[in-house]
Order: structure tokens, then sequence, then C-alpha cells
């Protein structure tokens, strides 16, 4: 009986329910590395003058966009391209993750394991702030 | 007599440079201010030319009018003497003058009272950012207990028992059988906040050209404010706030931000708040505890406390004493006159 218990208390906590996000985040030099290696591949959110600009895998830029869209699963990031301004960038949506203090040249990987909605935000500079749809 | 001659030439060319030095040296810090000040960054100082409003409480003035009526309104505060307007008085440039607010029964708060100038333009509200839009903000200090301490249905029980305060929400809410809502309190205060706006300071006719409107010595402080001093970084275009939050080393125990925030650049964070009026807005900083503008100025230099949530735009200037004043008369010319406001007459 206890290990009947047991395992329905393990079995609940590794098995993710399901509509929960799962975020995988990648920064320092591991997601500079994966920059390198993604260039022309990705879409990235640049932080430049506190706000976003989206630069497509082409290099076509979408000043103070505030809509990114990716797919389920896929790879975008985030790059400060200031001179000197910190950023912080959370997701207001799922507190699960926030990123480091982002330095100039700082980058941030990000994966959004599931579709759905996710707000983000510069915690420094609140001005900032982006929608995420994660589609299929 | 040729080594004299060419003694003389060389000592007259000196002259003539020095003059030459001199003269450039006084156009370029004369009355047109340096000539590092460029017409990009006078151009990020532009008023604006309207008020925002949101999509779902845009402005009419029935509603302007009544959300002053209920700015002023004493009855919305349990012990009916305290309004929106005993802390944030207009003749104090809508703060109280106080190092830390005053609330319900004189107790004293622990913040300093932020003015209400320009928040059309903002978005978050409070030092700490809890609130999110104007029409958020306003219940907030009605219903707070160290406040005006009322309830929201004790505050629509009174309105309704003011007679006169009917016609007023109806006029403002057209088209609502029951007006007299919290939601419909907050939209009308929210609405008539929008339109305290600072006015016309000689800084502005400044930067709209006319060159005598501050002196050498502010122009001098804009272009330290702008470069060397770092405040733009922060006090950023005409209302000099871009709305971010940082820990600039105030020494108390207050977290700010922190406390709905948990990261640790939000520790000790606080709105960098507009510096339009701010001569008349002592004391400074969210405590109150600093006394006057060269305190500030004096504060940010090298009188910050260093800890990890320390914002790295945060870092010793060594400003000049001389840099210092400059800074001071410059910020002294954001000082506008405006018409002083009136009261209106309270609803019976």
């Amino acid at each position: 009986m206890v290990r009947i218990f047991a395992s329905l208390l393990v079995s609940l906590l590794v098995i993710p329910s399901e509509g929960v996000a799962a975020t995988h985040v990648t920064e320092g030099d591991e997601a500079r590395k994966l920059y390198a290696a993604d260039k022309g591949k990705a879409q990235v959110l640049v932080q430049k003058n506190k706000v976003f600009i989206l630069r497509a895998p082409d290099g076509k830029e979408t000043p103070k966009s505030d809509t990114i869209t990716v797919k389920a699963g896929e790879r975008f990031y985030i790059v400060n391209e200031e001179d000197t301004f910190v950023h912080n960038v959370y997701d207001t949506t799922d507190s699960s993750w926030v990123l480091k203090k982002q330095l100039p040249a700082n980058v941030a990987a990000v994966i959004f394991d599931t579709t759905g909605e996710h707000f983000l935000r510069c915690a420094i500079h609140p001005i900032m702030k982006i929608d995420v749809h994660v589609v299929q | 007599m040729r080594q004299t001659l060419s003694a003389r030439f060389v000592a007259a060319a000196g002259i003539a440079a020095w003059v030459i030095f001199a003269y450039a040296f006084a156009s370029s810090a004369g009355k047109d201010g340096p000539a590092e000040i460029t017409a990009a960054m006078k151009a990020l100082y532009n008023r604006p030319d309207s008020i925002p409003y949101p999509k779902d409480n845009p402005y009419s003035e029935a509603k302007a009018n009544l959300g002053k009526t209920l700015f002023f309104e004493t009855r919305l505060s349990r012990s009916q003497v305290m309004s929106c307007a005993t802390c944030h008085n207009p003749g104090f440039d809508w703060t109280d003058g106080n190092p830390k607010g005053v609330g319900d029964y004189h107790k004293t708060l622990p913040r300093k009272v932020p003015t209400l100038f320009n928040l059309a333009w903002d978005d978050l509200f409070f030092w700490d950012g809890r609130a999110e839009g104007l029409e958020k903000q306003g219940l907030g200090p009605m219903q707070s207990a160290t406040e005006m301490h009322m309830s929201l249905d004790e505050a629509v029980t009174r309105l309704k028992a003011i007679h006169e305060y009917a016609p007023l929400f109806t006029s403002a809410f057209p088209g609502q059988s029951d007006p007299i809502t919290p939601e419909n309190i907050a939209k009308a205060i929210a609405i008539f906040e929008r339109s305290i706006i600072s006015g016309e300071a000689p800084f502005d006719r400044w930067i709209k050209g006319d060159e005598n409107a501050i002196s050498a010595e502010a122009k001098h402080g804009f272009l330290l404010f702008n470069t060397k001093a770092r405040c733009a970084d922060c006090h950023t275009g005409w209302n000099f706030s871009d709305d971010s939050f940082h820990d600039t080393g105030v020494d108390d125990a207050d977290i700010g931000r922190g406390k709905f925030l948990p990261f640790t650049t939000m520790q000790h964070a606080f709105k960098s708040v507009g510096l339009r009026n701010i001569e008349r807005r002592a004391p400074y900083m969210h405590n109150g505890s600093l006394a006057t503008l060269m305190d500030v100025i004096n504060h940010y230099d090298h009188g910050f406390v260093k800890r990890e949530s320390l914002a790295d735009d945060i870092k010793p200037l060594h400003l000049s004493e001389q840099e210092k004043q400059d800074l001071v008369e410059f910020l002294k010319t954001l000082t506008s006159r405006d018409t002083p406001v009136t009261i209106p007459e309270m609803p019976k």
C-alpha cells in the first residue's frame, strides 16, 4: 500500500501535467556558441535603445516590435545590442524562468516546448514588452 | 637685429593664436551653449502634441470634471478629511512637501508622495510599480488601511447618498443604468489625472530655439546631464523619465520592486521618476532622505551604497564642484509657473 502510494506520488511529480509550458533557457558562452551556429537560421529579439527589434533569419528587422511568433520546440535568441544599457527579461505568464541580468553583448537562447502565449517584459525597463505566440 | 625681429614675430604669433583660441572657446561655450550640444540631442526633449488615452477609457469633458471632483472628495476616506488632493496637493506640485506621506489619522507612510505630473505617458505606477494602468492605481490608496482606508462598497454607498453625484456620473457614463461603480470612479479619476501636465518651462523655450531662455551654466549642465553625469540614461525625454526601475543605492531597508519581482536587479529598485518642477519637489528620493538637489547630485556622484543589486549604471562620476552647480542650474530650468488649480464645488 505504501509502495503504491509512493509510486503514485513519484508519477505525479515527474509527469508534467498537460498545459504547463516547459521552457529551455541557455545563457552565457553556451548561448553565444549556439547563436553563432544559428546565424541566419533563427529569429532574434534584439534589445537596442530600450526597445525590442525583431530580426528575422534573413536579417530583416521590425523596429519596436511587440509580437514574435515562434514554433514550439524552435530556438530563438534574445540579444543585448545596447552600448551601455543592461536588461533583465522575465516571463510575466510563467514564473518558472527568468534571464540573468543581460549586459551589453549578452546572448540568451530560449525554446518553448508547448504552444501558448507568453508575455515577456524587461524588469528594469518595463516599457520593453513583447507577446510571444508559440504555435505548432 | 634679425633675432629680435624673429622673437617679436613669434611673440606676436603666440598672442594671435591665444586670441583666436580664446575667441573659439568663448564661442563654443557662449550663449548658444557648448558646441557639443547637438540638434539631435535637443530633439529628444520636444514636448508631445497631445495626451494619450486608453481605448477603454476615452476622454470626455464630463468624465474629466467628475474625476476632478472625486479627486478632491474627502468623503472617499474613512475619516472624511482625506482626499487624493490631501497628499497630491496641486499647490505643492501634486505632492505634499513632506519627506514621507501622511496617511489615515496622521500615520507616517513609508515613502514620499510622488508627484502626479505627466502620468498619462506612464505604464506602471507607485514607487514600486505595483499597479499597471492609471485606472488600477487610483483605487489603491483609497482602499489602503494606512491611507484613505475606505472599502469600495462603502465608497459607492457614500457617493450614492450624495444626490448631486448621480447626474455627474450619468453625464460621464451615458447609457449606464447604475453608473456609480468602483470601476467608473477609477476611470473618472484617471481621466482627470491624465490632464495634470507640467507647463512650459524655460528649458522648453530653449529647446524651441530661444537661446536666452536659460543661462550658459544651465546649458553646460544640460550637456553634463546627457554625457558625463549620465542622468539621461534613465531620466530620458521631455518628462525626464523612462519609467525604469533601478537600485540607485539609497541607504534604507525598503526593497521596493523586489517585493513583487524577486530578481537581484529589482531588490531596492524604485521607479525613475520624471524631473519636471523638481526644484519645487524637495525633499528627494523614495524616502525623502535628500534635502536638496545638490544632495541628490552628490549621492549619484559618490554617495550611493554599494550592494549586489546596485544598478550597473551607478558609478562614481567624479564631477567637479562647478559641474555639480551647473547640473543644479540646469534642473532649475525645468520648473514651469502654471495657472493655479481651482477647487471644484463639492456635490451635496
